[in-house]
């Protein structure tokens, strides 16, 4: 699908696909939420063998609508002993950095026809930047402070002991988690999520997740692992452990702050999915040659819902660690295993490097958007 | 060798370091790992590294080798050399002083040597630094490991309260050494010292006067210079013995080694910073010597005496700024550097040496620390008295010792460069301190000692070897000074 | 880049930073100049940012906000008195500190604005350029200190384990990571009224 490329006195389409990203993204997230947590509910339930949500709507499609509904009126309710401006503050930070670390999440290409005729290919993503990896990685860590400050200010003992749990727990996984996008950032020879995902163009088996086998697999299994430990997912949900911390951090939010926290999770759980398929699973482009027609943000979406049932079938099967379990898998497993492959695949690059020179040429799409905004100034 | 240097050069040129880093890691995971009860492994194993370590540090010393590396970043000249000589000499008496100190006081925990190793091993790059950069992270390799060490006895809430001192100002220090060093570098664009050397004196601004003035409040905290020397008698008491000694010995070398380094490349502005130096020297020396009379506790006067032996140390460093003051000038420096680092080895023998002393009496199962504990000790236990003798002596600067000639030596480079105030001063502080020194010897020698004889100290060989070599040292050098000439004598 | 803009955006971050840096200076709860770090951090960032320095920009939010800061108040909520924010925080000395701070603070301020700064009128190198040049200046020119600070770390975490680890002398085995955390008051005076 080729698009003409409007323009509009000195404003073309082209100018404004950032801006259109955005809009998609933010948009996306927030929209598609109701649905996630829908999915998530009847996933389980038919691995539970029950019903599931059924009443409200078709196939109970419309009860999270109702559940926010419900939420958004219900008394917003402000504990005595609360730490009032930080208490507010939380679930706000717990929100925003997801919605931020989109912002170099790339998720599709659009191709337009250039006043010249020429058709060009530009990706769809709100900063095309050279460094949109580690962004996406400090937002990441930036995520753990909504649940640090909700436990602290909620001035309630399980709310604390679930925001210890979550820095603690945060801050062991990022490590693995960092050394496993690096090895993927090793792996295609940039930190710009563009590069990474052209570099696995063209069918599944140059994925990252088939390179350099098998350890391209295994830091695959490493970054998934920490994936759902960094957004506190069973089995890793130990900061909001209903059975020993009634919920953890948000025991004392209500309302449309608790609803926050809930939009703030679901939000990051999308993001470093998002992360997970353009590093390991190709990103938009399609798994065989043959079906390119198809339009890369289907592709994204479908590896997307992937691995969303990917995080909804661990929490119907798995049940929580234990604190010291979790500790010893990431300091002792993953973080070791990790820093093996990260080194293995340095010393492969390094071996083969009279002949990589030249394996990484500056591809046409990412250079046309940085022309473009050179016009701009 | 031919073509440009490798990787492999520069390696060589810091490979002391590199057995001291291996050495450490060695003892760290050994001790946990491999030889879990064997308590004695610890210190053999840390000797063993730190006298191949000075092997080869003296081989490349000789056979002159000293070059620049990486990138420039360090500079490891004959400088460098010997004093990473002095340190590892240091290190290796420490280590054998440790050895019984803390086997008599239960402290035997596998973490000290690596620890020692990795302050040497700091203080061996703050000798080294071109870089002002490489300058503070020695500085704060050696500083961290001293932190902990002089909180090692956790028992103990003095040598908790050591710690905790030592790391709050030091903390504080380094922070004004940092921001020194980025004003220094604000004003001339660049932090390696052979690069300022050709550009302070096109940059003359009050940025450089701040920064080199902050350079001197951080240096001078390290090397216990009043008035930056608060910390020094309560953490010297606090800590455990064997720790005082090794960081009076170390720090004090890294400090003014790097001293030395700062200010010989800042000579070209010495009208900036002379001033203060002189100040610094001054106060130092006339109140080090005076608080150290009133102590009664012997590692309390010790830390004063350090404090004392810091400004005669600052009067060096003020002669360095004649350095390029004509022929005459630049002789005194030439003086002024060799002598200060006699005088560093000096210092280390006899202070290492009069630590020891206190270390083995602490053998009978009590700590000794106040000048009382050593009465008449002549008469139950000459060697050591006599040992504890020599040291003060040297410490005093009495003639036949290496002290005296240490003091010479700077003695005649300070009025050969024209410090003729400072001079004078030195010579009178000196006798003021030898009345202290000297107390110290009556109480041995001519007081009747307290109680009945005490039970004879038991032999342990770490400190009496540590004890041994010191004092060996003192009247070897102070003797035949010639020896140490030779090393020292290099350094151009 | 003396624009409008960038000097809008860097005076509204430079004041981020010094505020909330006051901040940090003034909380009563320690708790909370841990929290005010987190703007000034940000802030910093954001200067990094109007200066066309990418790659440091993210690497400050990611090392200083997002891991050092987790940290510090990972250890200020284990610290038992963290929580109280009624213990008084008063000192005589508070006039002379602020006066003491307020002479260094405006000498160095002139010092800095006396200065004839070299201006160098190039444009920044492009994100990547940058990252490429940092790698290259940590295995070259920088080499010694970038690799001797992991001696420095390594010393420090001996140092940390050495001091807060447990003597072994009487107490029974150190209990396990999860029962570290501070017990409520409750559980550790029932044994009391027991008896």
């Amino acid at each position: 699908m080729i698009i003409p490329n409007y323009r509009l006195g000195p404003i073309d389409l082209v100018t404004l696909l950032p801006y259109i990203a955005m809009l998609c993204i933010i948009g996306f997230i927030l929209a598609i939420v109701p649905l996630l947590i829908w999915i998530e509910r009847v996933v389980i339930s038919l691995m539970q063998d029950r019903i599931g949500p059924n009443r409200v709507g078709p196939r109970g499609l419309l009860q999270t609508i109702a559940d926010g509904i419900k939420l958004f009126f219900k008394e917003d309710i402000q504990p005595r002993a609360v730490d009032v401006r930080i208490y507010y503050l939380a679930p706000v930070l717990a929100m925003i950095p997801a919605l931020t670390a989109g912002a170099t999440l790339p998720f599709s290409t659009v191709r337009f026809r250039m006043e010249d005729g020429s058709v060009q290919t530009f990706p769809m993503v709100v900063g095309n930047v050279n460094i949109g990896i580690l962004f996406i990685l400090a937002m990441a860590s930036l995520q753990v402070y909504g649940i640090i400050l909700a436990g602290w200010s909620s001035n309630n003992k399980y709310s604390l002991l679930g925001g210890l749990r979550a820095s603690a727990q945060v801050i062991s996984y990022e490590l693995a988690m960092s050394l496993a996008i690096l090895s993927a950032v090793l792996m295609s020879g940039s930190l710009n999520l563009v590069h990474v995902v052209e570099a696995q163009m063209n069918g599944f088996w140059n994925w990252n997740l088939f390179a350099y086998p098998p350890l391209g697999f295994i830091i695959t299994v490493i970054y998934l692992i920490s994936m759902v430990a960094e957004t506190n997912r069973a089995p890793f949900d130990l900061p909001e452990a209903e059975s020993e911390l009634i919920a953890g951090f948000h025991t004392e939010y209500s309302s449309m702050k608790f609803a926050m926290f809930f939009m703030g999770e679901y939000a990051s759980m999308l993001v470093v999915s998002g992360v997970a398929v353009s590093l390991w699973f190709g990103g938009w482009t399609s798994p065989l040659p043959l079906l390119d027609f198809i339009p890369g943000f289907i592709w994204f979406l479908v590896k997307l819902f992937a691995l969303f049932f990917v995080y909804v079938w661990l929490r119907a099967s798995l049940p929580r660690l234990r604190y010291d379990a979790l500790m010893n898998l990431g300091w002792k497993r993953m973080l070791p295993t990790a820093l093996v492959i990260l080194f293995l695949i340095a010393c492969w690059n390094t071996l083969r490097t009279p002949q990589a020179q030249d394996a990484n040429p500056v591809s046409e799409i990412t250079m046309a958007p940085a022309r473009a905004a050179e016009g701009e100034r | 060798m031919p073509g440009s240097p490798t990787i492999w050069d520069d390696l060589t040129l810091i490979l002391p370091l590199i057995v001291l880093w291996i050495t450490s890691f060695v003892l760290l995971l050994g001790d946990v790992v491999v030889w879990k009860k064997n308590r004695d492994l610890n210190p053999i194993l840390a000797i063993v590294g730190t006298l191949i370590a000075l092997g080869i540090a003296v081989y490349q010393t000789i056979s002159l080798t000293g070059d620049k590396a990486f990138a420039r970043s360090l500079n490891m000249d004959a400088l460098a050399q010997v004093s990473m000589i002095a340190l590892l000499v240091t290190g290796l008496l420490a280590i054998l002083l440790a050895w019984t100190y803390l086997k008599n006081r239960g402290l035997e925990r596998g973490e000290y040597y690596p620890l020692m190793l990795l302050s040497v091993s700091g203080a061996a790059l703050m000798g080294a630094a071109n870089d002002l950069i490489v300058l503070f992270i020695g500085l704060e390799i050696l500083s961290f490991a001293l932190y902990v060490m002089a909180g090692f006895s956790r028992s103990d809430i003095r040598s908790e309260e050591a710690s905790i001192k030592y790391f709050l100002l030091g903390a504080f220090a380094s922070a004004f050494l940092l921001y020194g060093i980025a004003l220094v570098y604000g004003a001339t664009q660049t932090t390696q010292l052979s690069e300022l050397a050709s550009r302070v004196h096109s940059a003359q601004t009050p940025m450089l006067v701040a920064g080199i003035g902050l350079l001197i409040v951080g240096l001078g905290f390290k090397a216990a210079v009043i008035p930056f020397h608060q910390w020094t008698p309560d953490v010297y008491e606090g800590a455990p013995t064997s720790v005082t000694a090794y960081m009076a010995g170390a720090a004090k070398i890294a400090a003014f080694v790097a001293m030395l380094r700062v200010f010989d490349s800042l000579a070209p502005v010495s009208s900036v910073w002379l001033g203060a130096i002189q100040a610094l020297a001054v106060l130092t020396m006339v109140f080090g010597n005076l608080l150290a009379i009133a102590q009664t506790n012997v590692k309390r006067m010790l830390a004063y005496s350090s404090i004392a032996h810091a400004g005669y140390l600052m009067v060096a460093i003020a002669t360095l700024a004649h350095r390029l003051d004509g022929p005459r000038g630049a002789q005194a420096g030439e003086l002024a550097m060799t002598g200060s680092l006699f005088y560093l080895f000096a210092y280390t023998f006899m202070t290492l040496g009069a630590f020891g002393v206190l270390i083995y009496l602490s053998n009978r199962g009590k700590d000794y620390q106040q000048i009382e504990d050593l009465r008449g000790l002549v008469r139950h236990d000459p060697r050591t008295a006599y040992a504890m003798l020599f040291f003060m002596l040297s410490l005093g600067g009495i003639p036949p010792t290496m002290g005296f000639m240490g003091k010479w030596q700077i003695f005649y480079a300070a009025l050969s460069g024209g410090e003729i105030m400072l001079a004078i001063v030195m010579a009178l502080t000196s006798v003021m301190a030898a009345f202290y020194y000297l107390k110290i010897v009556y109480v041995m020698c001519f007081e009747e000692p307290r109680e009945a004889a005490p039970a004879p100290a038991q032999f342990s060989f770490g400190a009496s070897l540590s004890v041994l070599l010191s004092a060996a040292a003192t009247i070897l050098f102070g003797i035949m000074p010639g020896l140490l000439y030779t090393l020292t004598g290099l350094v151009r | 880049m003396n624009t409008l803009p960038v000097q809008i955006a860097f005076y509204s971050l430079a004041a981020l930073t010094l505020i909330s840096a006051a901040y940090v200076v003034r909380a009563r709860s320690i708790i909370h100049a841990g929290f005010w770090l987190l703007p000034c951090f940000v802030g910093v960032a954001g200067l990094f940012a109007t200066l066309q320095a990418h790659f440091f920009f993210v690497a400050q939010l990611l090392i200083y906000a997002g891991a050092i800061l987790v940290l510090i108040l990972f250890a200020l909520m284990l610290t038992r008195d963290a929580m109280s924010l009624h213990v008084p925080l008063k000192s005589h000395l508070g006039i002379w500190a602020g006066l003491i701070s307020a002479g260094l603070g405006i000498s160095a301020s002139l010092v800095l604005a006396r200065q004839s700064w070299s201006v160098t009128t190039a444009h920044p190198a492009g994100p990547a350029r940058q990252a490429e040049a940092l790698g290259e200046a940590l295995i070259g020119l920088y080499a010694v200190p970038f690799e001797v600070a992991s001696l420095l770390l390594l010393s420090a975490l001996i140092g940390a384990v050495v001091l807060a680890k447990v003597e072994r002398a009487p107490a029974p085995e150190p209990p396990p990571l999860a029962d570290t955390l501070p017990e409520p008051e409750e559980t550790r005076k029932e044994p009391v009224g027991v008896e």
